[in-house]
């Protein structure tokens, strides 16, 4: 099966340039690829399947910190340097991983953290789609400089960046701007939301019964936190995003 | 000694994903964690019990040529003979007499394939 390659812009120094729009489209055309049943009929899409089988990506775990600050990392480049925590032993080490390995931390795979393990596997996977030509991905090159750290650790992103001013964000920023869109994307795709409510009375006032009977059913149908569906709700101008991050931060149901 | 499969690990990961299912999925068939089985399929552990090897060629629907190999692979890994054979042969004295019989007389392959054809002749 030939893997989809989206088409994007960049600025010069290789940042991708992506709207939310292009986002939706580029995991839009991943769903139909990978789980054109989704479209149809809403049900949670299966991202290690389409991270394994799909982007032939090699997954892994590991505690990526004596404290779970880092939730998942993506190689971009054959490394032995990869430094990952060994609790037994309460040290650190090297660890080889090849490029296009996922690594996620052992501790999003506590059941309650469902959730978290699938956004993060969605996230990872948007770094891999749109960012692995800036970090370098190279298969034929174990590192160009020693000093080259081939992967990219991520940790949680507070959703409150909604009232974060952009114009003070570098590439980074950016770059996990667009690796969260892509997993909110892919797991709940655009029209299959839609659909949804379509025959609603959209959009629904920020704490609103309707909003929350909303993220209820998006939460549960696509297996994501109610925190994600809240989010992409408001992306998708179905919610009124709050006026202000307290507002955000004091909604009783999520 | 296999040219489709590297090691037992690799035979898993292949399995794994001709049937479709994650890490966590076979982790719970296996009753053991995600991180255990992407530790063995990079070859970072051994093959697991002999018990979890039956439930897995239960659960790939392994061909008994299959199943062998897995087993052989298995016991590759860890330098043993393959996790299926030590059972049997503890649990028929004459088993182990006769390979130290062979191995006195210097068998050969051919000695062995004789006597399995025989074997097959009488009772398959």
């Amino acid at each position: 099966m030939t893997i989809y390659e989206p088409h994007f812009r960049r600025d010069k120094k290789n940042v991708p340039i992506l709207s939310k729009d292009e986002i939706n489209f580029f995991a839009e055309r991943y769903v139909a690829e990978f789980q054109p049943d989704i479209l149809c009929t809403p049900q949670p899409f299966d991202i290690e399947g389409f991270l394994e089988q799909y982007l032939k990506l090699t997954l892994d775990y590991q505690y990526l910190s004596h404290d779970g600050r880092y939730l998942g990392m993506t190689v971009f480049s054959n490394t032995d340097k990869v430094i990952v925590y060994q609790p037994e032993r309460e040290c650190a080490e090297y660890l080889r991983a090849n490029h296009g390995t996922v690594i996620i931390d052992n501790t999003l795979l506590e059941i309650p953290l469902e959730h978290r393990y699938r956004f993060t596997l969605g996230h990872e996977c948007g770094h891999w789609v749109f960012h692995r030509s800036f970090y370098g991905y190279d298969p034929y090159q174990l590192s160009l400089f020693d000093t080259d750290i081939p992967y990219l650790k991520c940790r949680e992103v507070n959703a409150c960046y909604l009232y974060d001013d952009i114009n003070g964000w570098d590439a980074e920023r950016w770059m996990e701007w667009q690796a969260d869109k892509f997993a909110a994307a892919i797991l709940m795709p655009r029209t299959c939301i839609k659909t949804i409510f379509n025959s609603f009375p959209f959009p629904f006032s920020s704490a609103s019964a309707d909003a929350y009977r909303a993220v209820e059913n998006v939460s549960a149908t696509y297996n994501v936190s109610k925190q994600a569906a809240y989010l992409r709700l408001c992306d998708l101008e179905i919610i009124r995003k709050p006026d202000s991050a307290l507002q955000y931060r004091q909604l009783s149901f999520l | 000694m296999n040219e489709q499969y590297k090691n037992f690990g690799d035979f898993l990961h292949q399995k794994r994903l001709a049937k479709g299912v994650s890490y966590r999925e076979l982790a719970t068939v296996l009753g053991v964690s995600a991180p255990y089985i992407s530790d063995i399929e990079k070859d970072r552990r051994n093959a697991p019990t002999m018990d979890k090897l039956e439930k897995l060629a239960d659960y790939f629907m392994l061909s008994s040529e299959e199943r062998s190999l897995m087993f052989d692979l298995a016991g590759d890994k860890k330098s043993e003979v393959a996790p299926d054979i030590p059972g049997y042969i503890k649990e028929h004295d004459y088993v182990a007499s006769a390979l130290r019989t062979a191995r006195d007389l210097g068998a050969s392959e051919k000695d062995w394939q004789d006597f399995v054809d025989d074997l097959r002749r009488r009772k398959g």
